[in-house]
């Protein structure tokens, strides 16, 4: 008793000695692949706030992302903000704003910035508009009201090698292309008449007539449809964010202009043949003359400097029609506060230092330092922010003696072109239209539709991509009446449901049961045991069962409620959705190697099934892969299937063959997994061991006295005593081929041209990257209906040939 | 005498050990790949090889030296013939245009005019630009390209390429509140010689201006130790970083760093290795609170070893030792430095903690519910049995996807949100394909066990519990086991349900590893922890196959 008194005043002790610290907020900051070079940042911001002169004492928690791209991959956040407990402060990507912050995910920070300009209008940290540049700011707000605060910013535009245009200099002088300030000399092409003209001019096929050296690819580095859209004076979205616009003539005519050049060198197909040879690094095909021109953002300047300083470049803003005005693509990442945080004064407080000058200082001189001790050339990312770039450039590149003026001057070109340069459309479908704009530029470049009429196949391959588009637009802003549901009846009936069940099977055994004494004592003793089960059944099947299929006749982004729209869900997936044709495709092709596998697998298996010395480590080799960790094996594999660094290819060399490049060729990505796969058909043996143990030797013997040969005993005796093993392996194997998610996830992200979207991944993608749960339930119920009804059919046919010991 | 059923057995038993091991080869290829990659340096990934190089712990330098991969090699289209005959005269041609070349090189460049690496550097450089047609030319007109050809472009490049040294530049220093301050110019350095065989040259060098190179030897003594004093300005006791851009040479020696200021001294916790041929920069950090952070780690932790008798006042004492490596500890370094690069970088511990309780918690649970439920379907007559029991195996067909929302929604309602709870709760209501399994296992054990139990008066537990338990062993085995693979790879689950990295188990610390290595590009670290995690599940697979295999043969999968 007196122990225990001592201890209660122990902790009331201690507890105040705890009370008179400063009270510690701790924050959550989801950064990206950055976050190394934020820690410093992280905690300079720390100690400012150390809970001296009164304040809270402030602590970060960083570097939780845990995702390639959050915006790519923005599960995680979904489930947090839905989860009611997200991170203080995000790194973001701006152009995904507008999507998130339309669902009500992110806090309008408007609110903040205007009450810090009523009352401390002095305030060095106080935001103002005009400290923004125009673009970077106009991304960041969605609906006229600020949600975001834009960090770094980027920039496109056209590289040049000089040296190559030197080499082609009089026929690149005669055909237009001259250096601004010296008509006689060659310059960068200014129309889209002289990129053409170019292009064409420093092409060259060698004597087989494959590509040697390009002059420019359209979307080589970083520039798709998007900029080509905007130079040519299109619009993909209306004024008011209503209506897309991307099938609109200029679109059409820019991507008919992207054909052409494709066309000027042999079709897209060899265009992205000879790209998928190239290689990056040390040997950049822009670096080692292989592509004359890109459009790409300003970051491949550092490329440059790594791969050879000395080079002779030069960029100027891309080129446009004729008499239209040049400009640039800004896009970049900005700071963003979710909704249902704990602690929002102190997340903006974040905020507000992360985008001080003093921030960009620490994390640049890091940077600059490290860039520098290794001998290369430190180009700062410019900064939305006017000052902070104006400043950034002067300090760490323009007032470099030791930094060549080639960088210095394209650096320029990249700021000044800034103010006036396009962002990507703010919107809710932001995800949807970046999609689709990729997926209309393969349909037109690869003239899909129609292969004689570019106009005609772009403008087709523009309007299917739109109307996807509209479609979702649509049910944003132009919702049908749809009735919202309410989850508390759901939930209620489901309850009474379940209770009304349990009462009547109760009452109908009582009743049907007659049994006394022992047996009823052993009924109750079997509901006991399967207790766990029936618990588990109701809490993680039954209900969720239930809510996916209400889910399923709903449209639902997690965000707000869910709203009744009938079978809309499936009429679209079954009418007007490409991608899950494609996906179901792509899934059955995959299904077909299942046999491949068990044929391997059984081998595994015979083999397996002797009783000879050292069969524990031959057993261990075997079934390795399937042990393996799926990440550990698909991140393996990725560099196993490297076209150029990878160990197949080179195996491939070594007997004359020239191998494919595998995962990032859209005709062999499906067979590489495949071929991961039966690596890993190890797993299935296990299953034919225990079918192999199963068979009685004295039908071996039987047969053997009758003077059958292995061959014999294998068809006559093994494979009719296996069937039931295999009818379990094809089902099972079948499950697994359309459950396949992890390779495509961390492997391929379902490209190129969507020949690894499996089914499962677009599932997944619908679900988290478009947000919409309801159309991605309807999926999943129509794959649980494929699954259920192709495993029938097998159990249907099997009644011919498999064949069960016990029916004799 | 051999009986002919004793060739014929012998036989049989080499072509299936054949077969065996030639599969063997084949299924663990991707593996050994994987470890020899471990094994590598970011620049020995390319060209692909087997065998990681192994290191050379030269002990003069600085050096020449051409890498495998930079030896001249022999163009595809020209044939084997004339690459022998003209190989001789055009590197004798190169070594003599070189010789002519001395008074425009720098001074420094002349002992190494005659080095044979840097001739065959120039002409494996050369190839790339020369015309295949060339080689079916005369000894004479061919060696003659090559050596009017050659520039001085193409000397300096090379020589950068084949000239290993160790190098010290720049210092600079960096307070608590992270203002650093302006570095500190090689030339101001002035370091002096404790101990060892060591110069210091000043150079000039295109990138970096000012630099000392270590002119070493370790031939009769085995370390050296150079000394500097830096006055800083900052408040010694806020003093947090130490960088210092040094060049190394490849050698794999080891150097510690020791500091010392403010009365205090700071040994490195593990040396920097002279493990590249380039600039870098090296950082020591005083133990701070990022020690103890779960954020990938970029600097080497100085550990406060004590006072120290120098407290001039605003002056940092450097001191750094060079440790010869023999060929033993070079190899040992360099094959596992990517090891304990990994451990070294990210909370290792802290991950294979969390998974390893997971495991546990999924194991226990699922032995437990399974073979609860299993029993029940088994061995007990209930009404409704045959029903539930299809349900079982429906449950089997839904795409985890389907239940995927749901469940979160269900666990965050629960507040299990960010808590391992959700990735092992699940576990203690039985798992479909487990209940299967056993219910399988436990269907081949005769009654009259359970029978004769029954009439000595054992309950339904004691039956489970005395009889079924005891034999069911193997299948129980087989289950741990694929419930520790499920749980110890599984990454979908932390993904959703946790946003803590301390909670991260090591599937989603791997997975996270891998997000923040793509911009480094530095795959042999990615591959070194993924044999860090892939060795536990060999382990306990080869150590438990045999219950493993048994569990799953007896279980018989028919009727």
């Amino acid at each position: 008793m007196r122990f225990m008194a001592v201890l209660f005043t122990v902790c009331c002790a201690s507890f105040s000695a705890v009370a008179q610290e400063p009270e510690t907020i701790t924050l959550y900051y989801w950064g990206n692949e950055q976050d190394l070079l934020t820690l410093d940042v992280i905690r300079t911001f720390e100690t400012l706030h150390d809970g001296s002169d009164g304040k809270p004492r402030i602590r970060v928690v960083s570097g939780q992302s845990a995702s390639i791209n959050k915006t790519q991959d923005p599960q995680r956040l979904l489930c947090a903000v839905a989860g009611g407990d997200p991170p203080d402060v995000v790194w973001f990507d701006r152009f995904a704003v507008g999507e998130w912050a339309a669902r009500g995910a992110f806090l309008k920070l408007q609110d903040f910035m205007a009450r810090d300009q009523r009352e401390n209008p002095d305030d060095p940290a106080t935001l103002y508009r005009e400290q923004f540049f125009q673009p970077c700011w106009l991304e960041s707000n969605y609906q006229g009201a600020l949600y975001a605060v834009p960090s770094d910013t980027d920039n496109r535009a056209l590289y040049y090698n000089l040296d190559l245009l030197d080499r082609y200099g009089e026929e690149l002088v005669a055909a237009g292309c001259t250096d601004p300030d010296d008509a006689s000399k060659p310059g960068p092409p200014r129309t889209w008449d002289q990129l053409k003209a170019a292009t064409e001019i420093m092409t060259e096929f060698d004597e087989n007539g494959t590509l040697k050296q390009v002059g420019f690819i359209p979307n080589y580095g970083n520039s798709w449809l998007y900029i080509y859209g905007w130079l040519a004076g299109g619009r993909f979205m209306s004024e008011d964010g209503l209506t897309c616009t991307m099938n609109s003539p200029e679109i059409a005519e820019a991507l008919a202009y992207m054909t052409e050049i494709y066309d000027l060198m042999g079709g897209a197909e060899a265009v992205t043949a000879f790209q998928t040879s190239l290689q990056t690094g040390d040997l950049d095909p822009f670096v080692s003359g292989k592509v004359a021109m890109k459009i790409d953002g300003d970051w491949s300047l550092l490329a440059i400097a790594r791969a050879r300083r000395s080079m002779r470049f030069g960029v100027a803003p891309a080129p446009a029609p004729a008499g239209m005005p040049r400009f640039g693509w800004c896009g970049g990442f900005a700071y963003v506060i979710p909704t249902g945080t704990r602690h929002p004064e102190e997340a903006w407080m974040l905020i507000k230092f992360l985008i001080s000058r003093r921030a960009y200082k620490i994390r640049n001189d890091i940077e600059a330092q490290t860039v520098r001790a290794s001998g290369g050339v430190f180009i700062p990312r410019m900064s939305s922010r006017k000052d902070i770039t104006a400043w950034a450039m002067a300090h760490y590149l323009y007032n470099d003696p030791s930094v060549e003026d080639t960088y210095k001057t394209a650096m320029r070109t990249f700021v000044a072109i800034l103010p006036d340069s396009k962002f990507r459309p703010v919107t809710p479908v932001g995800q949807l239209l970046w999609n689709e704009q990729v997926r209309a530029m393969e349909m037109g470049i690869y003239k899909h539709f129609y292969p004689d009429d570019i106009l005609q196949n772009a403008q087709e391959a523009l309007n299917r991509s739109r109307n996807t588009v509209q479609q979702e637009l649509d049910k944003i802003y132009k919702p049908e009446p749809y009735p919202e549901i309410s989850w508390t009846p759901v939930i209620l009936i489901y309850s009474v449901f379940l209770c009304v069940s349990i009462l009547s099977l109760y009452c109908y055994f009582n009743r049907r049961v007659t049994a006394k004494g022992y047996f009823r004592r052993e009924f109750r003793a079997g509901y006991l045991f399967a207790l766990p089960w029936f618990i588990g059944f109701l809490l993680f099947w039954g209900g969720p069962l239930v809510f996916s299929i209400i889910m399923s006749f709903c449209q639902y982004d997690v965000l707000s409620p869910p709203k009744f729209v009938g079978l809309d869900n499936y009429i679209t997936m079954f009418s007007g959705d490409k991608l899950f044709y494609t996906s179901l495709w792509n899934t059955l092709y995959m299904a077909m190697a299942v046999p491949l596998g068990m044929i391997i697998s059984l081998a595994i298996a015979m083999l397996l099934n002797h009783e000879i010395k050292g069969m524990a480590a031959y057993r261990t080799f075997f079934y390795l892969p399937a042990i393996m960790p799926h990440v550990a094996a698909a991140l393996l594999w990725i560099w196993i299937f490297n076209p150029n660094e990878g160990i197949l290819n080179a195996l491939l060399a070594k007997i004359g063959i020239e191998g494919p490049a595998w995962l990032q060729n859209q005709y062999w990505s499906k067979p590489s997994i495949i071929i991961m796969l039966l690596w890993g058909s190890g797993a299935g043996m296990i299953v034919w061991l225990a079918g192999l143990k199963g068979i009685p030797n004295h039908l071996y013997e039987a047969a053997e006295l009758d003077g059958a040969g292995p061959v014999r005993k294998f068809f006559n005796i093994t494979l009719p005593m296996l069937s039931p093993y295999i009818l379990f392996n094809l089902i099972m194997g079948l499950i697994q081929t359309f459950q396949i998610f992890t390779q495509a996830y961390i492997m391929t992200q379902g490209g190129p041209v969507d020949s690894t979207m499996f089914y499962a991944y677009n599932l997944f993608n619908n679900a988290f990257r478009y947000m919409k749960m309801g159309y991605a339930s309807a999926l999943a119920w129509v794959l649980f209906a494929i699954i259920f009804s192709l495993t029938l059919l097998q159990l249907w046919v099997s009644k011919r040939w498999v064949y069960y010991e016990s029916e004799k | 005498m051999i009986e002919k059923n004793d060739i014929k057995r012998f036989s049989r038993r080499s072509i299936l050990h054949f077969f065996l091991i030639a599969g063997s080869i084949l299924f663990s290829a991707p593996f050994v790949w994987l470890m020899s990659t471990s094994a590598k340096a970011t620049d020995e990934l390319y060209p692909p090889r087997w065998f990681p190089p192994s290191p050379s712990p030269e002990i003069e330098s600085p050096y020449m030296k051409l890498r495998d991969n930079e030896r001249a090699q022999r163009p595809l289209k020209v044939s084997e013939k004339d690459w022998n005959r003209l190989k001789t005269p055009i590197l004798e041609a190169l070594g003599g245009r070189l010789q002519q070349m001395q008074p425009v090189l720098p001074a420094f460049y002349s002992p190494w005019l005659t080095h044979p690496d840097l001739v065959e550097g120039i002409f494996a450089r050369m190839l790339q630009k020369t015309p295949d047609a060339l080689f079916t030319k005369v000894e004479d007109l061919a060696a003659g390209w090559f050596a009017s050809n050659m520039t001085e472009k193409d000397v300096f490049e090379v020589f950068n390429q084949v000239y290993r040294r160790c190098a010290l530049s720049d210092i600079s220093f960096v307070a608590g509140n992270m203002e650093t301050e302006k570095p500190l110019d090689a030339e101001a350095v002035a370091w002096e010689v404790l101990e060892g065989d060591v110069t210091l040259v000043e150079r000039e060098e295109g990138l970096r201006r000012y630099s000392r190179e270590l002119q070493y030897s370790f031939a009769h003594q085995d370390r050296f130790v150079l000394q500097t004093e830096i006055p800083v300005e900052m408040p010694l006791d806020t003093l947090k970083k130490i960088r210092i851009a040094n060049h190394a040479d490849r050698t794999w020696h080891s150097m510690y760093a020791q500091f010392a200021f403010a009365g205090r001294k700071y040994l490195s916790e593990t040396p920097e290795y002279l493990n590249t041929d380039k600039w870098r920069d090296s950082v020591w950090q005083v133990i701070s609170p990022d020690d103890g952070d779960v954020m990938v780690r970029t600097w080497i932790s100085l550990k406060d070893t004590g006072s120290s008798d120098y407290t001039r006042p605003g002056h940092v004492r450097i001191t750094l030792t060079w440790e010869k490596s023999s060929i033993l500890t070079a190899l040992l370094n360099k094959y596992t430095f990517n090891y304990r690069e990994v451990v070294r970088r990210v909370p290792l511990w802290s991950y294979i903690r969390n998974s390893f309780f997971l495991v546990g918690m999924n194991i226990f649970g699922q032995l437990l519910a399974s073979s609860l439920v299993a029993f029940a379907f088994a061995r007990l007559r209930w009404p409704g049995r045959d029903f539930c029991f299809i349900l079982v195996l429906a449950t089997l067909m839904v795409p985890p996807q389907v239940t995927l929302i749901p469940v979160f929604l269900i666990f965050k309602q629960a507040g299990l949100y960010n808590t391992l709870a959700p990735l092992w709760i699940p576990a203690f209501f039985g798992n479909a394909f487990y209940i299967f399994l056993l219910r399988q296992f436990m269907r081949g054990i005769p009654a009259d066990l359970e029978d004769s139990a029954r009439i000595d008066g054992c309950g339904y537990f004691g039956i489970y519990y005395r009889i079924i338990l005891p034999l069911i062993k193997p299948a129980l085995a087989a289950i741990a086991i694929f419930t520790f693979m499920f749980v110890w790879n599984d990454f979908m689950g932390p993904l959703i349900f946790i946003s803590d990295q301390e909670l991260y188990p090591l599937s989603l610390g791997l997975f996270a590893l891998h997000a923040m290595m793509l911009e480094l590009a530095q795959h042999e670290l990615m591959m070194a922890a993924s044999v860090l995690m892939t060795i536990p599940v060999i382990i306990l697979f080869f150590a438990a196959q045999r219950h493993f295999i048994q569990g799953i043969t007896l279980t018989g999968l028919k009727g």
